[in-house]
């Protein structure tokens, strides 16, 4: 009867905040800093989604273009939002904000591509207490530049949507 | 000189003949004797070699019966580790489920009493209005003010259980017996400066999944997992990622802590990380779960190619 009044619990603010049970256990040790009841108060999904940098590229870009985009297609508009914020080197955005939010066959796709640029050095992963981060090599700047304005694809990339065409 | 005149020559030669002959039978005999010995060590080494042989087959025998013996005393021991664990898994559930239906009757109750008081009620009975009569004809205005409608009762929503929470937290004690629950921790070398951290639970190993419930089972997992991260804080990697897993349906939690530390202080830190954390909380305890960390050797629970199923699937 009084479901929406009950406290939010551990698998409410993992769906909330679009990220796994364990990972809202470790922010609250990381950034809450709380560990007593395990009732969370919106207040504290807050301060953890502010802590974890957590929100949604794709929700970003959709709220600012017009354009619709599916599946591989987020990739490019989503490398220029990397340049355009700098995210650059050790300057970091939390790494599955980039597929948080999307149907889960599209996240994957999205998971794999970013994967694809992580193994061939052009975005660079840090494990931080804020999450897994991610950014553009400092010396790759110029080839997602490149990508961006259509010059180039790594092989990579079109490999990976040769496979899945 | 004068006696020489008298031999012929054909005399020296046969004397000469004979001493030589004499000491070509002794020269002989000699070589048979070095023959006659070395055949006889010959015989020896073969002997030797032949018990070399027999020796190192029994020696290899007996290592492979060893390993055999101790693959299945790891088998027995943890097919009975796991079986205790399972049974008191069940136990964990039966109380799990109690401790569900008692927690939402109280809050129910409390809920019930405090949205009495006028102002809470008048926003409780917004919320309702909102849910039961506007809600359904939301589709037909712009998305836009959709959208603030919407916002407008998360809000009023967020500010009840704001209201409210002082109530959540005040549980009553339970009466029931207790439940007592063994959690397994080994730690074992992975690299030099590497230990690899498993902890096997008396939690279903599906209590994750996306679709479970949550229940005093998957406190008890965060509660585990919360004590972890609380050890890691204080150490130079300050977090790291555990691997939830499951093995023969329960739940495995698995970590690899880098340190320059021994594996007994390690372990020892641990221990007394997650005992105190579990301690301390009151949600366990409330429900009359109590928890001992208890160290095993890890070739007491796993044998070397076994692995976690599904690891680190949610």
């Amino acid at each position: 009867m009084y479901a929406e009044l009950f406290p939010l619990t551990v698998s409410d603010v993992a769906d909330q905040l679009g990220i796994r049970r364990t990972e809202v256990l470790r922010l609250r040790v990381c950034c809450v800093q709380h560990t007593g009841a395990l009732h969370i108060t919106d207040e504290q999904v807050q301060e953890m989604a502010t802590f974890a940098g957590i929100f949604s590229l794709t929700d970003r870009i959709s709220e600012a273009s017009e354009n619709q985009y599916h599946g591989s297609l987020w990739l490019l508009p989503i490398l220029q939002v990397f340049i355009d914020e700098g995210w650059v080197d050790t300057v970091t955005v939390r790494m599955d904000n980039i597929w948080r939010g999307l149907p889960k066959e599209e996240a994957r796709i999205l998971q794999e591509m970013t994967y694809c640029l992580v193994r061939d050095q052009i975005l660079k992963i840090y494990s931080s207490n804020r999450g897994k981060q991610i950014a553009i090599s400092e010396n790759h700047l110029e080839t997602v530049r490149e990508m961006v304005s259509g010059q180039f694809l790594p092989p990579s990339i079109s490999e990976f949507m040769d496979s899945e065409s | 000189m004068t006696s020489e005149t008298h031999r012929s020559v054909t005399e020296v030669i046969r004397e000469v003949s004979a001493q030589l002959e004499c000491e070509t039978s002794l020269g002989e005999r000699a070589l048979h004797c070095f023959e006659d010995e070395l055949a006889a060590l010959r015989q020896a080494e073969r002997n030797i070699l032949a018990q070399i042989h027999r020796l190192e087959q029994a020696q290899l025998h007996r290592l492979k019966a060893s390993a055999e013996e101790r693959a299945a005393l790891a088998e027995t021991s943890r097919v009975a580790i796991f079986d205790v664990l399972s049974a008191q898994n069940r136990r964990l559930v039966q109380r799990a489920h109690k401790e569900k239906t008692r927690w939402e009757e109280t809050i129910s109750t409390r809920i019930t009493e405090a949205l009495k008081e006028p102002t809470l009620q008048k926003k409780w009975s917004q919320v309702q209005e909102f849910k039961n009569v506007v809600a359904p004809t939301l589709d037909s205005v712009l998305a836009a003010s959709k959208e603030v409608a919407l916002a407008h009762q998360t809000s009023r929503l967020r500010d009840l259980r704001r209201e409210l929470s002082s109530l959540m937290h005040q549980k009553a004690l339970d009466t029931h017996s207790m439940v007592h629950l063994d959690l397994i921790l080994t730690i074992e070398p992975v690299s030099e400066n590497e230990l690899g951290v498993t902890f096997v639970l008396p939690v279903s190993g599906t209590c994750l999944n996306s679709d479970a419930e949550e229940t005093l089972e998957s406190v008890l997992l965060y509660r585990v997992m919360e004590g972890i991260y609380v050890y890691l804080r204080q150490t130079p990697m300050k977090t790291g990622h555990i691997h939830v897993g499951a093995h023969d349906g329960l739940t495995v939690l698995e970590l690899d802590v880098v340190t320059e530390a021994h594996i007994d202080e390690v372990t020892s830190s641990i221990k007394q990380y997650v005992s105190h954390h579990l301690m301390r909380v009151s949600d366990l305890r409330n429900a009359g779960v109590q928890t001992r960390v208890t160290v095993v050797d890890g070739n007491l629970l796993f044998a070397g190619d076994q692995q976690t199923e599904a690891n680190d699937v949610r």
